[in-house]
């Protein structure tokens, strides 16, 4: 296995461009400041949750990963031109005067870009590669989604077992799509090139939440993105920790509801707090929570206590039952693929 | 309501334990908490009320009853967000400080607090440098490239370690059983799990391994260092070895090299019973049926049990030659007490008043004790001297039955089987002495049997030198120990084992192992 410059720029393409544009489209549908950061984990999210959405009926029909990949490609392309076509484009527009915000943002970005390196340079062997990777490994090879025993490779026609789970959380097909549009293997996918962007998603999600939580100045934002990634390197308290997971096995969809999508809820229901008539805010709290759904199982149960929580929370506080509902209604997707994956196990 | 506390106790206090380690870090989000709690009305609403809530529903007992324990419960700890809650307090106390040099106090002890409670992640034992492209350990990839440099799509028995790891780096390699061997990812089967189990013991049965890796055209056979392989076992299966990475070994069995191994006979008794008598055998084909010839005499013998188990419950056939204790005992034992199913029974046909004339009292009564347990069988199949059966493709003829003898008692009469594969011919003499030297004499001749194998029970005295002329077997098994032989009670066994073997005969006894041959 090799990796190409030409594989590197799709790679970059797959997983930096299009994001970014179809998170452009989705601002501008949602009437959303146009920023790179917040494109970027947008368009992340939107990419899941649609993957989410085309897969799943195809998995089911038991139908080929191929028709996955043109619908998932062709859906990516026409969202994408959208923002193109408006020539409507994400700015950079932070007030960087000040000479501490200078230097907060540039510690900022040193610190995430030592998180890429490490994560790039080192490698845990997990043993839970042996099904989730082995499944993209296994998409690629077939053409057929969860159909073969990991361990063995034997043809099963049927989901058993684990994989039942992975049925309605097909984070593997995601992992598998950027793999034969880069033409990249799939485990070189996983263990390499998705932690660069995974990792670029979760310090744009830290940035844009700082806001919530300590205001506009650039110094203190860039502080607690700082602190947030101290937070995780330092976090080995436990093997089961959702930092662990983040930092030790990042390419997992469980990993990464614990290392973006538990952070995406709090954000996108903090915004809710503060514009809670905003009604596009509802619109990206269920395509978040569809795109949990995509991650893991993990993802379906999490995304639907959070938004509970929250829900019922701020619900009180704004003394809106409006607001409760809306967030509450916005787990629907988590409840169906619950539902679906409780029929089929 | 107790149960409700119960499960406060355990598992919810005791996953959070285990999930927050020492709880240094619990402390410092308590903190944290406390402070967000007093010191910001705004954070108060937004982020702690909601972590306390979500606390709360997570280690609820009766939300854990119903949906928690449905899922992998620590994991429901990450909502409560430290990643959020510390470097909100952190910021925020530095935001709360006026002068530059209480702010970098408040910046010094944060980052101090969140080090001194926390531990590096980068320390972990399994992060290193990375190995290679796809970040696999060198080793895995060192032996799957010995194997795709022989096929594109090797299909393989390995260590368990290895096998987790083979399909992440190459979807093609198709290893018998990976990490779902005992049942995490998905259940595989008994047979598979046995052999996972041997492989990765201290001492494998690779008489077994290489059996059903030949059967299951497994052409590659991963093994440590630490645990060689016998050379002739090595060239009984035709693998030999094509290279070696770090502490691997790795043996191929190209296809113009595969031979038709038959049916594999195992003496089971050799499971070190000492001088206890036993007949117990098992007959395995490459389909993986499986055929219990009598079965032994006593419970608890992990042997037979742990066969049945390997092949998920089922016994294919199993066939009763003697009432005599040592023989039907474990039949009537298994059959009532473990949750087998027995496919087809075989046992003799007789009147039974004329068996119990016959039989000895043991005999006779186990014989009433079994007959309660023929019912747990699907079909029970009545056999008698001259019947010829086909039992997955072995034939296997009556050659002596029980009673018949001109009229005659004989007190431990049997049912004497000639087992025949595609060549080759074991006779089965269950508990029958030197009375049936008569029905063995002439029996290559009149019935074109090759024969290559000869069991003969405790005593061995079926055996004389002039049926050992006319039947020339290459083995024959005596069901005792050498030490029984020995002893007096082993009438002239040793000796007829020592002349055997001056014959170049090789005697399977019960202190020899492994104590399997192939009717071919």
């Amino acid at each position: 296995m090799s990796l190409t410059f030409t594989n590197i720029i799709l790679a970059a393409v797959v997983l930096g461009v299009v994001p970014v544009l179809v998170g452009n489209t989705v601002c501008l549908l949602c009437d959303e400041e146009l920023l790179w950061g917040k494109s970027y984990v947008i368009g992340m999210m939107a990419m899941w949750a649609v993957c989410q959405l085309i897969s799943v009926p195809i998995i089911l029909a038991k139908g080929s990963f191929l028709i996955v990949v043109a619908m998932l490609s062709g859906i990516f392309v026409i969202i994408s031109s959208y923002g193109l076509v408006r020539k409507k484009y994400p700015a950079f527009s932070y007030d960087t005067q000040n000479i501490w915000d200078k230097l907060g943002f540039v510690a900022m970005l040193i610190f995430i870009i030592a998180v890429v390196v490490l994560g790039v340079l080192l490698q845990h062997t997990d043993h839970d590669d042996s099904r989730f990777v082995v499944n993209a490994v296994d998409i690629c090879r077939t053409n057929r989604m969860f159909l073969t025993n990991p361990a063995s490779g034997e043809m099963l026609g049927i989901w058993r077992g684990e994989l039942v789970k992975d049925v309605t959380s097909p984070w593997a097909v995601f992992i598998a799509w950027v793999a034969t549009l880069t033409g990249i293997h799939a485990t070189v996918v996983a263990h390499v090139i998705l932690p660069v962007f995974i990792y670029i998603m979760i310090g744009c999600i830290y940035f844009i939440l700082s806001k919530e939580i300590v205001g506009d100045r650039l110094v203190y934002r860039s502080m607690f993105v700082c602190f947030a990634i101290l937070v995780l390197v330092f976090g080995f308290y436990s093997n089961a920790s959702a930092e662990a997971y983040t930092m030790l096995r990042i390419w997992q969809g469980k990993a990464i509801v614990a290392g973006a999508g538990v952070p995406l809820v709090f954000l996108l229901c903090m915004r809710i707090y503060r514009e809670c008539e905003k009604k596009s805010l509802y619109v990206l709290l269920l395509i978040c929570e569809m795109s949990l759904c995509l991650l893991s199982g993990m993802g379906i149960i999490l995304g639907t206590v959070m938004v509970g929580c929250l829900g019922l929370v701020y619900g009180i506080i704004k003394r809106n039952i409006r607001v409760c509902l809306g967030m509450w209604l916005t787990a629907f997707p988590c409840v169906v693929f619950y539902a679906v994956n409780s029929l089929l196990g | 309501m107790s149960g409700l506390i119960e499960l406060l106790k355990n598992p919810i206090q005791e996953t959070m334990s285990s999930y927050y380690g020492d709880k240094r870090f619990l402390l410092l989000m308590a903190v944290c908490c406390i402070y967000l709690l007093l010191a910001s009305k705004e954070l108060r609403r937004k982020l702690i009320y909601p972590v306390i809530l979500m606390a709360a529903v997570i280690v609820n007992p009766i939300l854990y009853k119903y949906i928690f324990s449905k899922v992998v419960y620590k994991r429901m700890f990450w909502v409560i967000a430290d990643v959020i809650l510390i470097p909100a307090v952190a910021v925020k106390l530095i935001q709360d400080c006026r002068k530059k040099w209480q702010k970098a106090i408040a910046f010094a002890v944060s980052v101090f607090a969140i080090i001194f409670t926390g531990n590096i992640v980068y320390s972990h034992d399994n992060y290193v440098k990375i190995q290679n492209l796809e970040k696999l350990s060198d080793t895995t990839k060192g032996v799957c490239d010995i194997m795709l440099q022989y096929d594109d799509a090797p299909r393989c028995i390995m260590p368990i370690e290895i096998a987790v790891e083979a399909r992440v780096y190459n979807g093609n390699i198709e290893p018998m059983f990976g990490r779902d061997c005992y049942g995490f990812i998905m259940s595989a089967g008994t047979r598979e799990r046995a052999l996972a189990k041997s492989l990765d013991g201290a001492s494998p049965d690779y008489e077994k391994i290489m059996f059903y890796a030949k059967a299951d055209e497994r052409r590659f056979l991963v093994t440590e260092d630490t645990k060689p392989v016998n050379t002739a076992l090595l060239e009984k299966y035709n693998y030999r070895h094509i290279g070696s990475y770090k502490q691997y070994n790795v043996y191929y069995s190209a296809p113009e090299d595969d031979t038709d191994m038959g049916w594999m006979v195992t003496q089971l008794a050799a499971y070190k019973v000492g001088n206890r008598l036993m007949y117990r055998y098992v007959i395995e084909d490459s389909d993986g049926h499986l055929i219990v010839i009598d079965g032994g005499g006593e419970r608890g013998e992990t042997g037979l049990i742990r066969y049945i188990q390997e092949h998920d419950g089922y016994v294919d056939a199993w066939i009763i030659t003697s009432y005599a204790p040592q023989s039907a005992g474990a039949f009537y034992d298994l059959a009532n007490e473990q949750d087998i199913h027995i496919n087809n029974l075989y046992i003799p046909d007789f009147v039974e008043d004329d068996y119990k004339a016959v039989a000895t009292e043991a005999q006779w009564s186990l014989y009433e004790k079994c007959k309660s347990a023929f019912s747990k069988a699907e079909t029970v199949h009545r056999l008698k001297k001259g019947d010829r059966l086909d039992i997955y493709g072995l034939k296997v003829d009556v050659l002596e039955d029980l009673v018949q003898k001109n009229g005659e008692k004989q007190s431990r009469g049997a049912m004497v089987l000639a087992l025949t594969g595609r060549e080759q011919t074991m006779l089965y003499c269950s508990v029958a002495g030197k009375q049936i030297q008569s029905t063995l004499s002439g029996l290559s001749t009149a019935y074109d049997y090759n024969v290559k194998y000869i069991q003969l029970a405790n005593s061995g005295r079926v055996l004389n030198g002039e049926l050992y002329n006319e039947l020339k077997p290459e083995a024959v098994f005596i069901d005792a120990s050498i030490s029984y032989m020995e002893t007096t009670r082993g009438q002239n066994a040793y000796a007829i084992k020592s002349y055997l073997e001056e014959q170049g005969v090789t005697v399977y006894n019960f202190d020899t192992w492994p104590n399997s041959v192939y009717i071919r």
